[in-house]
């Protein structure tokens, strides 16, 4: 095998590796949180006069938006690993140096795919009948689901460079994860702001996630009332190369790489 | 006659700070490595020793200038130049995620050693560090000379023909710095060419075949301790060292 690909491969499966050494802690983390959100938009909100189908919605909503949650862990460690130098023993190896970053966010897509997969059937227990999958196309969804941990993978990248000092990390839940969150379509589908306020509407554009979100639901729940599936599978891509590209740019330029 | 192993040619690196210039950390430096030799940087803190190996590690590029290996830059083949090339730095760099040998196993693999020679490397280098009762220990348990010695081990992994290390005894008590150089003397032993960074002078004085002092960025002299020390009258290298620098300043 060509000694950079094996190097690229062997770094991916260094991260998956020690991903499955936390893998229980971290899939029951994620259900506790799945189960909350699932009993309390399933069952409770629905009592209060919510749609029956909030349930699946939001249940989808947090399947997908599920990567956005592990990017500060990922990029307070990596962050450490740079500032630490734990990073040069992997700018030393036989590949180039930009491909150690783009693995580090493969590995990244990777283990969130893992965990995500799982939670799939577990969302379906909680719902059960609530959760129709009569309108998934599983084409669709795998398409969605491989671009947008992907996606999360180099966003993740991204906002690890831009962490320099870790003393002070808030600024990056409240300055950007919650913002991108909040307006990401997980409580609301885009439609129903751009019916409200087409400005508004065009603005939620400008936010990645949303068309994780709507991508996905469109490939699970239905077509019906989302954006079009392909427009949010193709400009997913376009973001994933704009912050990969600009990842990498401030590496390069923050540890002085080869 | 002793065959050369790399040349470096006109090195520069400048290090900008909002695109001025904050410091230069090297400026036209030029000099040979020889197959087989120990080659040490000396300097004070901020000479421009770590900035150097690590640009012979390729871990950092050089602002300007050329380091050739087999007549070309490394730069033109960077995966097959860091293929022979083992770097130990100053800062140790190891995964406290993994245990003593799972650092190494992931080490072995990301050079592409096969399952059966990376078994033998693993045991062989093992029993020649005298780690094999930590072979599955967690790194937190090691003292800081046998994470040092760990370091020298896993830069190993790979049967490199060039070791830098960067600094390797630093901090580390007498006894265990013997021993440390017991290990570089063997590696000099095998044929192996070992990039020294030391402000050690006993140190450079034992194991180098070659010194080269370093002050802000620029070479003072390279020869072996033993010519410095007859040109200069000197008893020892600290003292050729000290009125080397001394020298400089009045320049």
């Amino acid at each position: 095998m060509n000694p950079s690909i094996n190097c690229f491969f062997q770094l991916v499966r260094r991260e998956v590796y020690l991903f499955f050494k936390s893998f229980l802690s971290r899939f029951l983390d994620i259900s506790f949180v799945l189960c909350t959100w699932g009993i309390v938009f399933g069952y409770l909100m629905v009592n209060s006069g919510l749609k029956s189908s909030y349930g699946a919605f939001i249940l989808v909503g947090s399947i997908a938006s599920f990567g956005l949650f592990e990017t500060i862990q990922r990029a307070t460690c990596l962050a450490q690993d740079v500032t630490d130098n734990k990073i040069d023993n992997f700018l030393i190896l036989p590949i180039s140096s930009y491909s150690v970053f783009v693995s580090i966010a493969i590995s990244w897509a990777i283990n969130t795919a893992i965990l995500t997969l799982c939670l799939f059937p577990l969302g379906k227990l909680i719902l059960w009948g609530r959760f129709d999958l009569s309108h998934a196309s599983w084409v669709k969804f795998a398409l969605i689901f491989i671009t947008s941990n992907l996606f999360y993978g180099f966003f993740a990248l991204w906002v690890s460079s831009m962490v320099t000092n870790l003393r002070n990390i808030s600024w990056l839940w409240c300055r950007i994860i919650n913002p991108l969150y909040m307006f990401c379509g997980f409580f609301y589908t885009w439609k129903s702001v751009y019916e409200l306020a087409h400005f508004i509407g065009y603005l939620h554009l400008l936010n990645p996630l949303i068309y994780i979100l709507e991508g996905t639901k469109a490939a699970i729940l239905g077509q019906r009332g989302y954006l079009p599936f392909w427009n949010c599978f193709f400009v997913l891509w376009l973001f994933i190369a704009v912050f990969g590209f600009d990842a990498i740019r401030r590496f390069k330029k923050r540890v002085d790489f080869v | 006659m002793t065959q050369t192993l790399l040349k470096i040619r006109n090195l520069h690196k400048v290090y900008y700070s909002r695109k001025k210039i904050q410091k230069n950390a090297l400026n036209d430096v030029s000099f040979d490595i020889l197959k087989g030799e120990i080659f040490s940087f000396l300097g004070v803190n901020g000479a421009g020793k770590t900035t150097l190996s690590s640009i012979i590690a390729s871990l950092h590029p050089p602002t300007k200038g050329i380091v050739f290996w087999n007549d070309k830059s490394i730069y033109e083949d960077l995966v097959c130049y860091r293929k022979i090339v083992g770097f130990c730095p100053q800062h140790q760099n190891l995964d406290y995620n993994l245990n003593l040998e799972q650092n190494l196993i992931f080490q072995g693999r990301y050079y592409g050693l096969s399952k059966k020679d990376l078994e033998d490397r693993i045991e062989y280098l093992l029993k020649r560090f005298e780690l094999n009762e930590y072979a599955k220990s967690n790194l937190d348990v090691l003292s800081g000379g046998y994470k040092q010695r760990f370091l020298i081990a896993r830069t190993l992994v790979n049967d490199p023909k060039l070791v830098i290390l960067d600094e390797p005894t630093v901090g580390l008590d007498p006894q265990v710095r013997r021993k440390l150089w017991q290990y570089i003397l063997r590696l000099k032993e095998e044929g192996i060419s070992v990039v020294l960074t030391t402000h050690y002078l006993d140190e450079a004085e034992v194991l180098s075949d070659r010194v080269c002092v370093i002050d802000k960025g620029k070479i003072i002299i390279i020869d072996t301790p033993e010519k410095l020390k007859s040109d200069w009258k000197q008893k020892n290298l600290e003292d050729v060292f000290l009125h080397l620098l001394k020298e400089e300043e009045k320049i």
